[in-house]
């Protein structure tokens, strides 16, 4: 299955002003607060994250972790008051100091947004055809009949095999997963080089979920589309990306490829989910269990956020607050004792194997 | 009615059809939530029951504790059958023995009633205790819930997700049933939560020998938790049997599509060409089935795969039918 392209020249087009290997988005010491009882409370903390082109990195970490918050600063869509510093940099350009206008041109077609509960983000009054028409229209130009084509031919790579009873309906009519794939469609209608998928198959039934991952998959391969999947399901994560960010209190806590997260995480706090998780294989004696709950952002200080729940916090933990450092070639952590606790962090998620 | 068998529930014939009116409409609207279903639970079992949205587990579960009526069918819990229609006296007792636990912490309590009260409520409506008597009893619940008898104070609304999912156990304890159904209760927790609550189940299950049916679209959750596992789909029972048995080599393609589907490491990512159709007659599942040939038109019954395994396929056909008698196995 691939995906056919309405618009091939734009979209294949090297991006303007991007010396060849930059990556697509570059995300440097990103801060971000929200107004919350009329003061400005930190939610993210220099955040660092980089997408090359065609990479599908996951957001992985428990609510409050500020995962959201980070995708949503990319992109502007952030409430009234809320304030971002750092660089958020897509496509060479800063969306931190752009204009509304300007977010809005990278929101209607360079970076798609899928989102979890399709339900809440479509007009339950319009068609699906006016859902997934109204980029084309505005933004490609396209007439009522031609974006209606593009629909039909989206949403049949997109496995639907009758897209035009789907044109005609409206959102109350079909099923969560469909929904899902009208929400995806809609997000590629306008040709994004990326998009951000935030925890879009989480409401899901199982099959449903898989369905959604392979189509997923299959965007990311046939047009180099780049992926942000923000998920709290590190299986999830593992099958899906090439790269995961696991995020607490708002921070990044390490960065490594997928597979390694559940061989050798680099971070306790990504040990501690591997190892809270219950496995498919088999039943273990107990789950491993983390002491305490998630903490967000604004109810850390100085030192590393996640030490009160830490079995292997020293001293040193409270003095300074981490930064991501490489541990060894394509793996960052911001532990920083993870150099010594590498085979604890390993055996303890092998427990039992 | 008494029933001689030790078992901690036995569930016959169940059935939940949901009669939906549309005017001007001879089309029949019924949803057949939960079809034909028996089972038994045994004392200190942990029976897992998986399946998809839709698949009538949670008219299931809402049944089992009485809030729910069933169409037809019947529920015995500890050798009590509950009569049809149940008065006020039976569903008070009925409610002693077996006790629920919801998916969303947040709106099955009221966020504003203290702590205390909550666990003092159902004391009074169970036992004859003095206050004191009853506040002892709270602050034991709390101790055994992991809270501490401290928070007996506190208010819903000041609890994280975790502690509310544990006041609600409390709650559920508090009757002091045999049962207890937990509906998706650990599926909103964040995993480090989640890993808690489930150690947590786990022990107070050992403790007091609590007999659970644990709700679960969770795979992953009912392989950890469950000594037996049910698989349903569109209401019907499709699959039954030790968990180790079912995850590790499924007798119904159904159970082995939802198994495949749960994320995992070296999972091949390739969209099923077609979702296929909903079957009304024969086997409900034959549309989106793979195996699926001339004879699932008719409905297959449950089949005997083995001592302890049952499956509603026509590909295990070479074994025996089980039986009526025997299905409620």
């Amino acid at each position: 299955m691939t995906i056919p392209s309405a618009l091939p020249a734009s979209a294949s087009a090297p991006p303007t002003g991007l010396p060849p290997g930059a990556p697509v988005l570059d995300i440097q010491d990103l801060t971000t607060s929200l107004l919350i009882g009329g003061a400005l409370q930190p939610i993210v903390r220099e955040m660092r994250l980089t997408i090359q082109a065609g990479e599908v990195v996951g957001l992985v970490g428990e609510s409050g972790s500020g995962k959201s918050v980070t995708a949503r600063s990319i992109i502007g869509l952030l409430p009234p008051g809320a304030r971002s510093t750092g660089q958020v940099h897509f496509l060479g350009n800063n969306t931190l100091t752009m204009t509304r206008r300007e977010l809005r041109k990278v929101r209607s077609d360079q970076i798609g947004m899928i989102f979890q509960d399709p339900r809440a983000h479509i007009d339950p009054l319009w068609t699906i055809e006016d859902y997934i028409g109204e980029g084309l229209r505005l933004h490609k130009g396209m007439t009522k009949q031609q974006a209606r084509e593009r629909s039909a031919t989206l949403l049949h790579s997109l496995g639907i095999g009758e897209a035009d009873r789907v044109l005609g309906s409206y959102p109350g009519q079909l099923s969560g997963g469909m929904l899902q794939r009208v929400m995806i469609a809609g997000a590629l209608s306008c040709e994004p080089k990326m998009i951000i998928a935030d925890e879009a198959t989480t409401a899901l039934d199982v099959t449903v979920q898989s369905d959604i991952l392979a189509i997923l998959r299959d965007l990311q391969e046939s047009r180099g589309l780049s992926l942000l999947f923000i998920t709290h399901d590190l299986a999830l994560a593992s099958v899906l990306c090439d790269k995961v960010v696991v995020m607490y209190a708002g921070r990044p806590m390490a960065v490594q490829s997928a597979a390694d997260l559940f061989d050798a995480p680099a971070h306790p706090y990504a040990a501690a989910l591997v190892g809270a998780r219950p496995r498919l294989d088999r039943r273990v004696e107990r789950l491993q269990v983390v002491p305490g709950r998630p903490a967000s952002a604004r109810e850390t200080t100085t030192g590393c956020p996640f030490r009160e729940r830490c079995s292997y916090a020293v001293a040193d933990c409270e003095q300074m607050t981490p930064a991501l450092y490489q541990l060894e070639p394509g793996t960052l952590t911001a532990c920083i004792r993870a150099d010594q606790l590498r085979d604890q962090m390993k055996q303890s998620v092998h427990l039992g194997d | 009615m008494t029933d001689p068998t030790n078992d901690a529930v036995r569930v016959q014939g169940l059935s939940k059809t949901f009669h939906a009116r549309r005017k001007r409409s001879a089309q029949n609207n019924d949803v057949h939530a939960v079809r034909d279903i028996s089972l038994t639970v045994g004392q200190a079992e942990c029976l897992g029951i998986a399946g998809e949205s839709g698949s009538g587990k949670s008219t299931l579960a809402r049944m089992l504790v009485g809030l729910e009526v069933p169409s037809s069918g019947t529920i015995t819990v500890n050798g009590e059958t509950l009569p049809e229609p149940p008065k006020a006296a039976d569903r008070k007792r009925h409610a002693r023995r077996i006790q629920m636990v919801f998916q969303d912490p947040y709106s099955s309590l009221d966020p504003r009633q203290p702590v205390g009260l909550v666990l003092d409520e159902v004391q009074r409506v169970h036992f004859d205790r003095s206050q004191a008597e009853r506040t002892a009893r709270t602050a034991e619940l709390l101790e055994a819930v992991g809270l501490g008898a401290s928070y007996a104070t506190a208010v819903p609304r000041s609890l994280s997700g975790g502690q509310r999912q544990r006041l609600a156990i409390a709650r559920a304890l508090a009757a002091e049933p045999s049962v207890i159904v937990l509906d998706e209760a650990v599926s909103a927790l964040d995993v480090s939560i989640q890993a808690q609550i489930l150690n947590l189940l786990s022990d107070l299950r050992a403790e007091l020998a609590l007999t659970y049916i644990f709700i679960s679209h969770d795979l992953a959750v009912i392989r950890q938790v469950a000594d037996r596992v049910l698989v349903l789909y569109r209401g019907q029972l499709m699959e039954q049997g030790p968990v180790e048995q079912v995850f590790h080599a499924a007798a119904h393609p159904y159970s082995q599509l939802l198994l495949d589907s749960v994320p995992h490491q070296g999972m091949s990512l390739t969209q099923r060409p077609d979702r296929g159709f909903l079957a009304e007659d024969g086997c409900l599942f034959r549309g989106r089935c793979g195996h699926a040939h001339d004879r699932c038109a008719e409905e297959p019954p449950l089949f005997l795969v083995s001592e302890t395994v049952r499956s509603r396929c026509w590909l295990v056909a070479s074994t025996p039918p089980v039986g009526r008698s025997e299905g409620e196995l």
